[in-house]
């Protein structure tokens, strides 16, 4: 071994390493995995349980992905349907108007507003 | 005794570890018994290189790997799974170091670093060993990394920065101080009389 070539060099030192090796190398490599494959079996890595478990949680994802994307949509395509209350107010004054601009839950449209003003 | 880094030794089967965590998430207990058998060595060797005790880093090693295991489908296929591996075993190494009672002297005193040559003129390889091992218990621990996976187990200096989570620049500066802290230790046993 010849560390004092190899301190700059940017290759491993394959003396140097084998050396280090046969240093922190020690038996018992079979109970350690014997050891890991029974700790990771008690945890439930890659069971049944652990498997579904984690397509669950990705379907639960998707759904819910979907249902707020759906939900997004049919909001931005759909005209907002009449209500009772919309009902009751047009049946009180006789304005669809006062009516729409009474129960809308938007800011109400100014020409909304004068249409009200000009029926009265 | 191969005198060849792990990684390279082992054939550079690195390309079937994301179809081999794949098919371990799926539950195939092979892949899995694949994965853990693989890296068995590597990790033991790394959390000895951190604790320098037998027992402990056995603890943390098996620690370390039952984390990743746990956690295994955080992994990123794209990515080599060594470097991941290593980083969260290495971590659970040094927590367990952290945690330790024990207070350790992890650097000498220069002035004792030298050394001279052994007392035993008939220094064979378990003295040189003997020597190497106590070299390396005055390394700090981030040069004992850094030596162990350039030099023992074959990764990249961009991996081994990606492992310990420091600039490849730091990696191939601890490489090279552990080296030489090394020559100085090994320098006194040559002097000795002993060579390999």
């Amino acid at each position: 071994m010849n560390p004092e070539s190899k301190a700059f060099s940017a290759e491993p030192d394959r003396v140097l390493g084998a050396e280090l090796r046969a240093l922190l190398d020690r038996p018992g490599e079979a109970e350690f995995v014997a050891a890991v494959m029974a700790g990771a079996a008690a945890a439930g890595v890659g069971s049944t349980r652990a498997v579904l478990g984690r397509w669950a949680r990705l379907a639960v994802a998707g759904l819910i992905v979907a249902a707020v994307g759906s939900a997004l949509v049919i909001r931005s395509t759909t005209e907002p349907a009449a209500t009772l209350d919309t009902e009751w107010v047009a049946a009180a004054t006789g304005s669809a108007a006062a009516a729409a601009l009474f129960t809308s839950q938007n800011a109400p449209d100014a020409t909304v507003l004068y249409a009200s003003v000009e029926s009265n | 005794m191969s005198a060849v880094p792990d990684r390279e030794a082992a054939g550079s089967r690195d390309d079937d570890e994301p179809a081999l965590v794949a098919r371990a998430l799926a539950g195939d207990r092979t892949a899995l018994g694949v994965l853990v058998t693989r890296f068995a060595a590597p990790v033991r060797r790394l959390a000895y290189a951190i604790l320098r005790d037998a027992d402990e880093a056995d603890d943390a090693a098996q620690d370390g790997v039952l984390q990743a295991l746990v956690k295994l489908d955080r992994y990123d296929p794209s990515r080599p799974f060594g470097p991941w591996l290593m980083r969260i075993v290495a971590n659970a190494a040094i927590d367990r170091r952290r945690r330790r009672a024990v207070r350790e002297t992890s650097e000498l005193d220069e002035g004792l670093v030298g050394g001279g040559p052994l007392p035993d003129v008939e220094v064979d390889r378990l003295a040189l060993r003997q020597r190497l091992a106590m070299a390396l218990d005055t390394l700090p621990q981030r040069y004992r990394m850094a030596l162990v996976l350039f030099d023992v187990e074959g990764y990249s200096q961009a991996e081994i920065a990606e492992i310990l989570g420091v600039a490849p620049g730091t990696v191939r500066s601890a490489v090279f101080h552990a080296r030489r802290r090394l020559r100085r230790w090994l320098e006194g046993w040559k002097e000795g009389g002993g060579e390999s």
